[in-house]
């Protein structure tokens, strides 16, 4: 009984005030250092992303974002080092073909663009980060929960 | 008819390259004695060939069965069998002199209901693209070369049926050479030598563009993921498409994967979202447009209408088609230092 009560007590609560959950894929040389000179900087930002911290952004495989929506993440965003500062070279370029196909089959499928978003962040714009990060929770927060819509369209 | 015409100069060759010893197997179609439909047969002897079949409804896509063998094969190859031998050839699946390709000029299969495939309708491709032996409609063609064609396939074809028609003085080329230019265009497509069932397409296509105009193009998120829905709903996780999927390829399948698990604990309609989605992302940029996921699939089933979507964006964007080229990088393992930041934060251009 005291389970149950609590659990619709913390439904109510979320209903409330829903707050998007965010997995954020950063890459480790660029990305992640930016989001590591916000917080040492004390800049504010959202604190509905779920950081992931992955080797270069061409390692981020699609399978993982689609994944991350299926699992009901509310929106997905990928950061990694601009073109031409990949620690790998080429990574961010096979990345941003890759991200782009991802990007238009989503959007195909009826996953609203603003749910998968695509970045650049190097190590030395903190800054930026946390607007980005402003963004991106502003604009999921605009679209509601992920599953809303597909849960009355499965069977 | 120009099936009967084809079907005679197939078979001379067959024929040829089985006495000649030149391949230890050919690929090619035969009727099933039960369903009356094209099934794949593998022709070992000159006497096999009294069961070939080649006409209309030869719809399967062959070229999955050249990775099982180990031996020099020779494999009919309409257009579609044929970019997907080009595909094995550009990922290194194939070595293209492992494989002896009978390309034949296709105007268009049909289905089992005799209405022409929609996946033909919306093709434009009617030469292979890389063949040996090339059997068209008016003639055999051949090339001791390696054969590649660049992007415009259409353009090219026309211009070698031109060169052909010049060389040879015949007409009735030239006419053919006239068609291909525009096989894309609904009107001249009634020309064909076959006119009734190119009359049939021509309306058949016009239609499926309407349709589009009218639907697909402009559908809000919502409408697009109902469409989506739709069609997994019917889904029953058969993987039929998948095996019949040229570009599916791989030893075990990531949806069959143990690790990493892929298959996400909502069975009904996530693991549906995820292997189609993902399917349809390892297919980008990949698909020769040979409908076999369409034409397999026992619930009726069209996911073909995402991938193709892919197909188009990948070739508006980064001007790459599958299969049409062998010297061509597949457009995701590579890219250019200019290439488009499409869908990008903050970004120009949206997808």
């Amino acid at each position: 009984m005291e389970d149950k009560t609590l659990n619709t007590k913390n439904k109510e609560h979320c209903d409330d005030v829903w707050e998007p959950k965010i997995i954020a894929f950063l890459c480790n040389w660029c990305s992640y250092a930016g989001a590591d000179l916000a917080g040492t900087s004390r800049l504010q930002y959202p604190s509905n992303i779920r950081i992931i911290r992955v080797p270069c952004s061409g390692r981020i495989n699609p399978l993982y974002i689609i994944r991350a929506l299926v699992d009901g993440a509310d929106a997905v965003m990928v950061s990694g080092c601009h073109p031409g500062d990949c620690h790998y070279l080429s990574g961010n370029m096979y990345a941003r073909r890759r991200f782009a196909v991802l990007k238009k089959l989503l959007t195909i499928a009826g996953i609203e663009p603003d749910r998968v978003q695509f970045t650049w962040v190097s190590a030395s714009e903190g800054s930026r980060f946390a607007a980005v990060v402003k963004e991106v929770v502003e604009k999921a927060k605009k679209l509601g929960p992920m599953y809303a819509d597909v849960h009355k369209l499965s069977t | 008819m120009v099936f009967e015409k084809q079907f005679e100069l197939l078979k001379e060759t067959c024929k040829e390259l089985l006495e000649q010893n030149k391949v230890d197997l050919i690929l090619g179609f035969t009727t099933d004695e039960n369903s009356s439909s094209a099934i794949p047969f593998f022709i070992r002897t000159p006497e096999d060939l009294e069961k070939l079949r080649w006409d209309d409804y030869c719809v399967p896509n062959l070229a999955k069965y050249l990775l099982e063998n180990k031996k020099k094969v020779a494999i009919v190859a309409k257009p579609c069998d044929s970019r997907a031998i080009a595909m094995y050839i550009v990922e290194g699946q194939l070595d293209r002199k492992d494989v002896f390709i009978i390309g034949m000029e296709c105007a268009g299969m049909k289905s089992k209901d005799s209405t022409p495939a929609p996946w033909c309708l919306e093709c434009d491709v009617r030469i292979p693209p890389v063949y040996d032996i090339l059997i068209r409609g008016e003639g055999i063609e051949k090339t001791p070369e390696i054969t590649s064609t660049a992007s415009n396939t259409a353009a090219i074809a026309a211009k070698e049926a031109a060169a052909v028609a010049a060389a040879t003085g015949d007409t009735g080329t030239i006419n053919n050479a006239e068609t291909i230019e525009d096989t894309a265009d609904t009107e001249t497509m009634a020309d064909t030598a076959d006119t009734a069932v190119a009359a049939n397409m021509a309306q058949s296509f016009v239609e499926i563009e309407k349709s589009n105009n009218d639907s697909s193009n402009d559908l809000s998120s919502k409408n697009k993921l109902s469409r989506f829905m739709n069609e997994i709903n019917r889904c029953i996780l058969c993987f039929s498409c998948r095996q019949a999927c040229y570009g599916c390829y791989c030893g075990t399948c990531f949806i069959e994967k143990g690790i990493p698990n892929w298959q996400p604990s909502d069975v009904d309609s996530g693991k549906k979202m995820m292997f189609h989605l993902g399917r349809a992302m390892h297919l980008a940029g990949r698909c020769v447009e040979c409908g076999a996921c369409e034409r397999v699939c026992p619930s009726g089933v069209n996911i073909r209408y995402l991938i193709r979507e892919l197909t188009d964006f990948c070739e508006d964007l980064y001007g790459y088609r599958a299969g049409l080229n062998l010297d061509e990088e597949p457009v995701l393992t590579s890219f250019r230092q200019n290439d488009k930041e499409v869908g990008f934060l903050g970004g120009e251009d949206d997808v």
